[in-house]
């Protein structure tokens, strides 16, 4: 149903709590996720994200089922799964990409026959995401786990910029690289658990992957990217909340939606401002 | 008493393949060592144990170099270059805690390396936008702006062209005869390997013999 006072005046959101909560944890999220992404990808595993979002799926699914609190569950079996994809990577890197995979599909497979046990339908929430219903508990633990997170990629900004461009070179520096790298992995998957009970598994795998493509373009340097990436997701966060409330559409897609939405037009942009300069540059 | 490497009976193996086996060396400070001989006879599996990114299956090693620079083989395939500027690969060169911020000399030594292999120009460029030459140029000053005390590059002037590779060389041939770096070289060019003081020579049947340059 439109409502046409959200739509005249959105930001009389603003006088309500529920709308306030989300608009933080938008801001928080387009903070955190982005800079996780580059990192991933500039490692080559932008599929961690993916993985860890759905283990962290079926961590809620095990809360639920066992009637237990989910994000603790969802927090545990992240954690668990994420240094198993850390020692499958380093044990056997052969077969690190189709670890992944597997993990993915134990995670959604595990999820599929436990969503059965869930009361009523919540499991949906978790999915897709349920912005305006998140619970204090929630609430405050994201705000704990993004501000630690900025804090751990601040002080650990430069070991992970080494990291992700060339492990042997760590090593021969004398550099902790399974213990600097299982850390990033832990504090990787905290953020992503955390995030899934409020955004839903779909927002952090747009979060984690569209402004990097984004950034991906448009960058010439790691440091650039990151801030491209987080202003893209603050932007297209926020716009696709006001969207969202204004015409009561579901928030987790319309972010979604706008954000891609927004990358379509930046790589249009680029595309043609690129073509004007090679004309000016032949002429 | 000056700094060696030592290798005693080094062997080792990838999974059910032995690459090294049974090799004794001794490298000694301010040597200039090349590593040649054919594809897939271990020279930069020893390279890596030499490192410490490898250990051996069996054997010692004693490394008493403490400052090392490792320059691994560029690697395109892997694409992770992708994000990163010229001006921030130069400056992970600059070791220190995992804890720790740039300053002012650290900026100050980054400009001065780049201007020195003649990167400063394209410091704010992508590393996947610039050539072979360059690209490698930036990995040099990635590693010599700790200022090592033992350099180990493994083939740093592949798919280059001949002025690059020689523009390479002469500059470890320069850093070896004034700062007395010591530095091991895979290589696979003749020319390159003339300007080294030794070189080791790997074979197929696993054997390496040492051979020292009469000059």
């Amino acid at each position: 149903m439109i409502n046409a006072v959200n739509i005249l005046n959105p930001f009389m959101g603003f006088s309500y709590d529920f709308f306030i909560k989300a608009f933080v944890c938008i801001i928080l999220l387009s903070l955190i996720l982005p800079f996780i992404g580059i990192r991933l990808s500039s490692k080559g595993f932008s599929m961690v994200a993916d993985t860890l979002s759905h283990t962290s799926l079926a961590g809620i699914a095990i809360g639920l089922a066992v009637g237990g609190m989910p994000l603790i569950y969802s927090i545990i079996f992240s954690v668990v799964c994420s240094l198993l994809i850390e020692f499958f990577r380093r044990k056997f890197p052969k077969l690190a990409e189709i670890s992944l995979a597997i993990i993915l599909c134990f995670a959604l497979g595990l999820t599929g026959i436990l969503t059965k046990f869930a009361p009523g339908n919540r499991f949906e929430s978790y999915l897709f995401g349920s912005l305006f219903t998140v619970n204090n508990v929630e609430f405050i633990a994201l705000i704990f786990v993004v501000i630690f997170a900025i804090v751990y990629e601040v002080l650990f900004y430069r070991s992970n910029l080494a990291l992700s461009f060339n492990e042997d070179e760590c090593k021969a520096n004398g550099l902790n690289v399974i213990l600097l790298s299982s850390i990033d992995t832990i504090v990787t998957s905290l953020v992503i658990a955390v995030a899934c009970n409020i955004v839903g598994s779909l927002l952090i795998t747009c979060f984690i992957s569209v402004p990097v493509a984004l950034a991906l373009k448009l960058a010439k340097s790691n440091k650039g990217a990151m801030l491209i990436a987080s202003l893209a997701s603050i932007v297209s966060g926020i716009i696709g909340l006001f969207i969202g409330y204004a015409f009561s559409l579901h928030i987790g897609g319309s972010i979604v939606l706008t954000s891609v939405f927004f990358l379509i037009i930046a790589f249009l942009a680029n595309f043609i401002a690129n073509k004007r300069r090679g004309r000016r540059a032949a002429s | 008493m000056s700094k060696r490497i030592v290798g005693t009976n080094i062997s080792f193996s990838y999974e059910n393949t032995k690459v090294i086996d049974d090799v004794t060396f001794e490298i000694n400070e301010g040597d200039f060592v090349a590593f040649c001989g054919q594809n897939g006879t271990g020279k930069s599996t020893l390279l890596k144990i030499i490192a410490k990114i490898n250990k051996p299956t069996s054997g010692t090693i004693r490394n008493d170099f403490k400052k090392v620079s490792y320059l691994s083989q560029l690697n395109m395939n892997k694409k992770n270059f992708f994000l990163f500027s010229v001006e921030e690969i130069v400056s992970l060169g600059i070791k220190k805690a995992p804890l720790s911020f740039l300053n002012k000399d650290n900026k100050a030594k980054i400009e001065a390396w780049m201007k020195n292999l003649n990167i400063y120009d394209l410091r704010k460029k992508r590393f996947d936008e610039i050539s072979g030459g360059e690209q490698e140029r930036t990995r040099l000053a990635e590693c010599l702006i700790s200022e090592p005390d033992l350099l180990l590059l493994d083939e740093p002037s592949s798919g280059l062209d001949f002025n690059t590779r020689q523009e390479i060389f002469d500059l470890l041939e320069k850093l070896h005869n004034e700062k007395k770096t010591t530095i091991i070289v895979v290589s696979h060019d003749k020319d390159e390997i003339s300007k080294c003081s030794r070189f080791m020579h790997f074979t197929n049947n696993m054997g390496i013999e040492v051979n020292h340059h009469h000059d």
